[in-house]
């Protein structure tokens, strides 16, 4: 009775940035629980290959090459979901990414700044855009966002990734205001330090040795690891169900206690620091 | 009906305080059907009672408990018990509450002391008789309750605010504390709920309520099913230190 609230059966799901990390982690997990999947990202040969992998799950797929920066390709890749499945239920807008590390943030240029501003916010916008008159009509979506930590606190080495994350936090609250009324549900997921191919939770590397691109250390995670892709996929799930139907605006994090820790070194504690 | 696995509570027990409330019960109701055996402790015996009724006639094992929470020896008994009996506490839900709504002025010392004591002493000292069966098992779940008036104020609350304030926080430095353990700590944030029918045309309090409500209506307690299933899962193991709310947008904008 409330279990069968987690389910998927029947419902269309388009993830953007769904061929690597945390996007086919999405994917996958929403194909477990019974939705079909519509990939898209930039690069074919990554969504083609999520795609099998929900069709091996028994579910069907489809592939649209998608640049999220550009709004007419977000309209292409909502009309061709239309066109294949005849609807849309729930909208991941995963996509995003851009950094200005190692630059002094003084020096990044109008282009560099837009970029990230459009890559990792306006694209939300234009997806969340994109979907509604359809969600709206049928009187139920889900539109699940993916922001960060970096938009809740500071980054000295990324000051654009970190506006436009808290903008994508923000931008999540205001259109569940503007839309609950359509039955519409925008939430968004704030992910700590997971693991991807591309960034790897280092389990404690030696000072000054210079490793490029590494998470927070897991001295830095409360649970002392990273997390699972597939553990993004279950509260995507969640809100992507009838099992949060009441959750609206929210920012959730999955993080293993990183944040309410402040990112704090595990084993500091308050009685160790009054003994000092 | 494909449904991830990984929210299956099944071989899992549950204990829940508070179990007699309408919050309570459904939650509780909740876990059952995710495949957790129940145990419902209350100050309220009589409504632990029916909880656990209403949980068996869904086919799940449950028992019941009168539990003081505010006093360490009543809860230590309670939960010695409920090991006694069933074996293991898997997850640990938090429900026993005082709401309670009274000006400053009205409100005694003996009064503004009992919302705290049930609302947060409470809370720690079933986390504190529960965590060593936890921690020696490295796995284990809790969740609290709070309300978006963790995050809010509202008149003649003071007491109620306060205590739910101290919730959040205290479920955020638990959840620090406890990682390193595989259990995880998090909180429930309901907004404007309501535990029966409420008549919003004849009403007009109630309309002009539920207007600022964004998705236009009051929450009901089946309404925590879902994200009491998915902190008390498997599939929730990632997420710690967090308070959720369920408000139907409102914290969006007021």
């Amino acid at each position: 009775m409330f279990t069968e609230r987690f389910s998927l059966d029947g419902k269309i799901a388009i993830v953007t940035g769904a061929g690597r990390g945390l996007g086919r982690g999405q994917s996958l997990e929403l194909a477990k629980a019974g939705a079909d999947v519509v990939c898209a990202a930039r690069t074919v040969e990554e969504i083609t290959e999520t795609a099998a992998m929900v069709r091996a799950l028994g579910r069907r797929a489809l592939v649209v090459q998608t640049d999220v920066i550009d709004s007419a390709q977000m309209e292409r890749l909502v009309g061709a979901t239309l066109a294949e499945f005849g609807k849309v239920d729930i909208l991941v807008n995963n996509a995003g990414g851009g950094g200005m590390q190692g630059k002094p943030q003084h020096e990044i240029t109008d282009d560099e700044w837009r970029y990230v501003i459009d890559l990792n916010l306006s694209s939300v916008y234009y997806g969340a855009r994109a979907v509604y008159p359809h969600m709206a009509k049928q009187g139920k979506g889900k539109i699940i966002n993916v922001a960060s930590a970096s938009g809740m606190r500071g980054d000295r080495r990324n000051v654009a990734y970190a506006a436009s994350k808290a903008g994508v936090i923000n931008l999540t609250s205001a259109l569940a205001v503007a839309w609950a009324r359509d039955g519409i549900n925008v939430n968004c997921i704030s992910p700590g330090p997971f693991p991807t191919e591309r960034w790897q939770v280092t389990p404690e590397p030696a000072p000054g040795s210079g490793r490029a691109r590494t998470l927070p250390s897991a001295r830095f995670s409360p649970m002392q690891r990273g997390g699972r892709m597939e553990e993004m996929g279950y509260l995507c799930v969640l809100l992507a169900s009838n099992a949060s139907d009441y959750i609206n605006g929210q920012n959730v994090l999955i993080d293993g206690g990183a944040m309410v820790g402040g990112y704090a070194p595990t084993g500091y504690t308050l009685d160790s620091y009054l003994a000092e | 009906m494909p449904v991830l696995k990984e929210i299956s509570l099944s071989g899992n027990v549950a204990l829940i305080t508070g179990g007699g409330s309408p919050w309570g019960r459904a939650i509780a109701l909740a876990l059952a059907d995710a495949g957790a055996t129940i145990a419902v402790v209350s100050t309220d015996a009589e409504g632990a009672a029916e909880t656990a009724r209403q949980v068996e006639a869904t086919s799940h094992r449950a028992l019941s408990a009168m539990v003081d929470v505010r006093d360490a020896g009543s809860v230590r008994t309670m939960v010695g018990r409920v090991l006694g009996e069933l074996g293991r506490i898997d997850i640990l839900v938090n429900g026993e509450e005082v709401i309670f709504g009274r000006s400053v002025a009205e409100t005694t010392a003996e009064e503004f002391r009992r919302a705290l004591e049930v609302n947060v002493l409470g809370t720690f000292l079933c986390c504190q008789a529960v965590g060593p069966h936890m921690m020696e098992r490295g796995r284990g779940r809790v969740i609290n309750m709070a309300t978006a008036l963790s995050v809010r104020g509202v008149v003649n609350a003071t007491a109620y605010c306060a205590s739910k304030g101290a919730i959040e926080n205290f479920t955020q430095a638990l959840a620090l504390e406890w990682a390193e353990y595989g259990i995880t700590v998090n909180a429930l944030g309901p907004g404007w709920f309501a535990d029966g029918p409420v008549d919003v045309e004849r009403d007009r309090a109630e309309r002009t309520l539920v207007r600022m409500i964004p998705q236009q209506r009051r929450g009901v307690p089946d309404d925590l099913a879902g994200l009491s299933i998915y902190m008390a899962s498997e599939a929730g193991a990632y997420m710690t230190g967090q308070t959720v709310f369920l408000d139907g947008a409102m914290l969006g904008h007021l």
